[in-house]
């Protein structure tokens, strides 16, 4: 077991008795078994790895060789721990279907194009509402309060550092320098902004989210991280990577309750180290490739094409997958836990499945192809809480413009939560 | 009446409710009491089947109903309608008339709009912009493709003077300089850049018989000057890819660089009967006549048809609908009704 601890794996604290370790086991198999014939099958991963935790926790010797082996120790509060063992999960399930979103993005878009793209603030907006409405957890769904007016203010902004930096670019390397440099210290804020935007208008039983990163957070998260993992050739990525999504996380409160990330640094390189070695493998495969053969001349461009497709295809996916499934299992909030369940093959299939009729349909089976991520993505996450989801209490509410969202979107940077 | 959760906004505790419409104003009833607010002072988002529908107060308590087709029911008997996008994201005809509406637009950008616009801007750009784009795009070349030309100097000087003397009888020509290369890769052929550089190859002078032929290919590249197609194409082809890029980039760069190409031939076809048209009105201005000009297309297609066959042929046959100057054919009946 590498990432996640034997206990997490069967949903019980550290100091669990062997009985409820048992029973921990037998009932986690139940619910294998019971969701064996619903939609989403569990993977026979789930089934191995509930095996070995129950085989490594149930003999005292390996039990405790697996503690020596986890530290800092696991990562739940005192509070939690407590009362976890009767922690009830809450499932996220996403409702939507793709010929409703189908209908929604080809209106959205036929009316961004027929206004000069104007409209496509009201149709991120419908977008939203439909992703936020259909995510539903115990009985409730999300919702979205984003106001369009906002969204197209920013979008214009959005606009103008674009063409800006295209004009930068043409007009010679030292103008881009330029411009990079300024924008550099401008792109935390813009994150920011971005940032709290989206959770203020983000709800859920009639309480907002609401994110309370500073700048300055940002600036060493973003800025300082990424220049570290960039002079270190990428040693440091993981790190990097920890940094962004702990820096979301550990700002984002649901009315006044906080979100608390726990997941540590080693944790990131055990995810990262296999796919940077097999991407080391492959840069010395065509390496040798390219020492080996002067013959080679189209061989090479070839072997380029397949690792990059392979990066895109595999590695970016298994990563994401890895990643939220680390995060998420190491998230708190308050006296609550989340579970994330992704498969790794289960994933790959679904986005192999995704592209192929993408190719198929020249790009109209996009919504469907949405829908299919978001449903997968809601059905491998639940809410672990001993408690009825009633406890919440409203913080604060502060006002977020938009500008940030719509920049960092133009501008690629991904920010999913 | 209709179930409902009340939630006040202040908690997330659920709270049962019965929903109601009474004169025009929305009322909650549940355990926590009642409330009521008229229909204009709370925000309606309506929701379809599968997604509820809420009802947000002006404290930001907000109620959320399930059953959306029943609100929505009760909601028009008071004739509150759910708006036209909405009920156009319902209706699966109204989606495809959409899906046929976005289609048109970005043909009728395509065919009509982008060239209109590139048409009025580029004559707008700057010589000093122009050329040096031209410059750069020449130094490339000669790095890559281009080799000193091997023809005299007073020939090259021949020919200068004979297209210079196509400006004498009709209008004044586009400022333009003759440049000599020889490139065995590119073989016979002539371009015109867009800072006013025409580039004739070695090649082109050996498969020319007689001097007027070269410049009937001359007189071609000068018509490419003067409707300024170097930056029509460059605005074009830049907006092209751009779309192109958005909308296939995440698929394969190889399948985005395939459809631009494909999409930017409709328009250099364009541009070469327009630079043909343009030669033909030139050479018909001088004792000269389009059969020099006729006969070296003819040529040219066979040279450069020889070639790709030597290359195997191309992509499957999609080699002609790909190549800037298809369809010979064409070009030369149009040259044949303009002689007559």
């Amino acid at each position: 077991m590498n990432a996640t601890s034997c206990y997490e794996t069967l949903g019980v604290v550290r100091d669990a008795t062997p009985e409820a370790i048992a029973a921990a086991y037998q009932r986690c198999l139940s619910e294998l078994r019971a969701s064996l014939n619903g939609p989403n099958p569990p993977s026979p991963e789930r089934l191995d790895a509930l095996r070995a935790a129950y085989q490594t926790l149930g003999n005292p010797a390996s039990r405790q060789a697996h503690d020596a082996a986890l530290s800092p120790p696991t990562p739940l509060s005192p509070a939690v721990a407590a009362d976890a063992g009767e922690r009830k999960s809450h499932p996220f399930a996403f409702t939507g279907s793709g010929g409703e979103y189908f209908r929604i993005w080809i209106v959205n878009l036929f009316l961004s194009l027929i206004t000069l793209g104007i409209y496509s603030a009201w149709a991120k907006v419908r977008r939203e509402i439909f992703f936020h409405r259909n995510l539903v957890l115990d009985n409730s769904a999300f919702s979205y309060h984003g106001n369009p007016i906002a969204i197209l203010k920013g979008r214009a902004i959005a606009v103008l550092l674009l063409i800006a930096l295209t004009a930068a670019q043409n007009a010679g390397p030292l103008a881009y320098g330029l411009a990079v440099l300024v924008l550099l210290p401008v792109a935390p804020w813009l994150i920011v902004r971005a940032f709290r935007f989206r959770a203020h208008n983000t709800s859920y039983r009639g309480l907002r989210f609401s994110f309370h990163g500073s700048y300055r957070q940002a600036l060493t998260a973003f800025v300082g991280y990424g220049l570290l993992a960039a002079i270190s050739f990428g040693l440091l990525f993981p790190l990097f990577y920890r940094q962004q999504r702990t820096f979301v996380l550990n700002n984002l409160r649901y009315g006044s309750a906080q979100f608390h990330c726990t997941a540590s640094g080693r944790q990131f390189y055990g995810i990262f180290l296999k796919p940077l070695g097999l991407a080391l493998i492959g840069m010395f495969a065509i390496g040798f490739l390219a020492a080996a053969g002067g013959a080679s001349q189209l061989l090479l461009p070839l072997a380029f094409g397949v690792g990059t497709m392979a990066l895109m295809l595999f590695l970016l996916p298994y990563i994401r997958v890895r990643t939220t499934n680390l995060v998420w299992n190491h998230v708190t909030l308050e006296r609550m836990g989340f579970s994330s369940t992704l498969a790794v093959l289960a994933y790959f299939g679904l986005l192999a499945g995704n592209l192929v009729l993408l190719l198929l349909t020249l790009g109209l089976y996009w919504p469907w192809a949405q829908v299919r991520l978001a449903r997968y993505r809601a059905s491998c996450m639940s809410l672990l809480s001993a408690e009825p989801l009633d406890s919440f209490v409203a913080g604060e509410s502060a006002n977020a413009a938009a500008i940030g969202d719509e920049v960092s979107e133009l501008m690629d940077i991904d920010i999913a939560l | 009446m209709i179930a409902a959760d009340y939630f006040d906004g202040r908690s997330s505790r659920r709270h049962p409710a019965n929903l109601g419409l009474r004169d025009g104003a929305v009322v909650v009833e549940g355990e926590f009491g009642r409330r009521s607010a008229a229909l204009d002072a709370v925000e309606i988002c309506t929701g379809t089947d599968r997604t509820p529908s809420t009802i947000r107060f002006a404290d930001g308590a907000i109620c959320e109903i399930r059953d959306s087709a029943a609100w929505a029911a009760e909601l028009a008997g008071a004739g509150f309608g759910v708006g036209a996008v909405a009920s156009a994201e319902r209706h699966w005809h109204w989606a495809l008339a959409a899906l046929a509406g976005a289609v048109l637009i970005v043909a009728a950008i395509y065919a009509y709009a982008l060239p209109w616009i590139a048409g009025l801007l580029a004559p707008a750009i700057p010589q000093a912009v122009t050329q040096s784009i031209s410059d750069a795009v020449l130094k490339g070349l000669d790095a890559r493709l281009l080799a000193p030309s091997k023809t005299s100097p007073q020939r090259q000087q021949e020919i200068a003077a004979r297209v210079a003397a196509l400006g004498g009888a009709g209008d004044s020509l586009p400022p333009h300089r003759l440049l000599f290369r020889a490139s065995p890769t590119l073989g016979a052929n002539a371009f015109a850049l867009p800072g006013g550089d025409v580039v004739v190859l070695d090649e082109l002078l050996a498969l020319a018989r007689r001097d007027e032929d070269v410049v009937a290919v001359v007189a071609h590249e000068l018509g490419h000057l003067r409707h300024h197609h170097g930056m029509r194409q460059l605005l074009q082809s830049a907006v092209v890819s751009f779309v192109v890029g958005v909308y296939l980039g995440d698929i394969s760069t190889v399948v985005a660089g395939l459809t631009t190409l494909l999409l930017e031939s409709r328009y250099s076809r364009e541009f070469e009967l327009e630079a043909d048209a343009y030669a033909g009105r030139l050479l018909l201005s001088t004792p000269a006549s389009l059969d020099p000009l006729i006969d070296m297309l003819l040529r040219l297609d066979a040279a450069h048809a020889k070639s790709r066959a030597a290359d195997r042929g191309g992509l499957f046959g999609v080699g002609d609908l790909l190549s800037s100057h298809p369809d010979t054919a064409g070009r030369v009946s149009a040259l044949r009704a303009m002689k007559r």
